[in-house]
């Protein structure tokens, strides 16, 4: 799920906090959030947009923070939707529902706390590389010419 | 694809029975549904003549039988000349003697019954009263029961009406019942023309059904949903116990008034 790899220099105080503080964002957009899933979602867009031009360290962990986002969000939405249409009768709840909310309930959990220990060893200057998102960010985050 | 995973082993539990989600459920409907009622009881009379409501219990029962309809329905009639029927949570249906002597054969009598039956069984009551007045006023009524929200959301039982998807459904639904039942569903149309017409000449006293989705248009479709072979049909009852079953009820009434 997360790997710690070696990045391809080592990252200044600086841009491990900036780093470190991508993952924070989202941290607390979950609990502000939360049930509006896409408020996290933007928090760490705008988060994304205000670094995208900065070093290619801060840049990855932006980009990763960001992505990892996506799938929480479609999951958080189903939720949101499937809720209000039980609360308006509209649906009737059942085992399907119930399980659904505990696999997203586990999910965000899950999501949670590995993003703490994300935000904790960024910024210490440790690259943590997550499954599927950090191959994705690798694709979509390359380093410039002078990096 | 872990998520699905994780989604589909949950699912193989019983939720729905660890949770006690349809005890807890049926709880709350049972607590507004016997609030609604004390409210009834204490602003209406209540009319507990068995040889009153007998007539109409095996109207209800028939239709429930012919269509093994899993509902319990619990009948309270009122002595009031407005001419209504509602369903209110937990199955309780109420009907005012208005409507008993607005109806000309105990088959529109059943046709408005079904009708009220179909809102039972499709949980309409409750899919309108959340709708309505929001699923936190509902669940402070079932714990405390403050007397001004009970009347006031009562008002939205009496005289407002369901969706019109709801309206429709539950009227095709009782075409459905009526002819299970072996019961002709044209005087339920015949019923909703004359509340048509009447409701046009703004008789202000007929409330059933009047801000309902256009009654005329509603008798139209229960005919023309219709299939029932006129040789198969039986009558609920004869003319003459009919016409006794509301002089009955009208005695009653004027007895009360003249008391």
């Amino acid at each position: 799920m997360i790997s710690i790899e070696q990045f391809s220099y080592s990252p200044h105080d600086n841009e491990s906090e900036k780093a470190s503080n991508s993952y924070l964002m989202s941290l607390l957009a979950i609990m502000a959030g939360l049930p509006l899933p896409i408020i996290n979602l933007a928090a760490t867009f705008i988060f994304y947009m205000g670094n995208r031009k900065s070093t290619y360290f801060v840049r990855w962990h932006a980009t990763q923070a960001l992505l990892s986002q996506f799938s929480l969000l479609a999951m958080n939405t189903v939720a949101f939707w499937w809720t209000i249409n039980i609360f308006t009768q509209n649906t009737e709840i059942s085992t399907l529902y119930i399980s659904y909310i505990m696999a997203v309930a586990i999910f965000n959990l899950g999501e949670f706390a590995a993003t703490i220990y994300t935000a904790i060893q960024t910024r210490k200057g440790i690259h943590i590389k997550w499954w599927f998102y950090g191959e994705l960010t690798d694709l979509l985050c390359k380093p410039d010419d002078y990096e | 694809m872990s998520f699905f995973a994780l989604w589909f082993i949950l699912s193989r539990f019983d939720w729905m029975d660890i949770f006690k989600v349809n005890q807890t459920t049926s709880k709350t409907e049972e607590a507004i549904g016997e609030l609604y009622v004390n409210a009834l009881q204490q602003s209406e009379t209540v009319i507990e003549i068995d040889s009153l409501i007998q007539p109409i219990t095996d109207i209800i029962d028939l239709i429930i039988e012919s269509n093994s309809i899993d509902v319990d329905v619990k009948l309270h009639v009122f002595d009031k000349d407005m001419v209504n029927a509602f369903a209110i949570p937990d199955d309780n249906m109420i009907l005012f003697t208005g409507l008993i002597k607005e109806c000309e054969s105990p088959e529109e009598l059943a046709g408005v019954i079904g009708h009220e039956i179909a809102h039972m069984e499709k949980n309409h009551v409750m899919k309108k009263l959340v709708k309505e007045i929001g699923l936190s006023v509902l669940i402070s009524m079932a714990s405390g029961g403050n007397s001004t929200i009970i009347n006031e959301t009562l008002k939205t039982l009496t005289s407002s009406a369901y969706d019109r998807s709801l309206e429709s459904e539950a009227d095709l639904t009782s075409v459905t019942y009526l002819e299970n039942a072996d019961i002709d569903p044209s005087p339920f149309a015949d019923f909703l023309f004359r509340l048509s017409m009447e409701e046009s000449e703004g008789m202000q006293s007929l409330q059933l059904m009047s801000s309902h989705p256009a009654s005329e248009e509603r008798a139209k479709t229960i005919l023309e949903t219709k299939t029932i072979d006129k040789n198969t049909v039986r009558p609920l009852m004869t003319e003459e116990k009919w016409k006794a079953l509301k002089l009955s009820y009208k005695a009653f009434s004027d007895a009360r008034y003249t008391d």
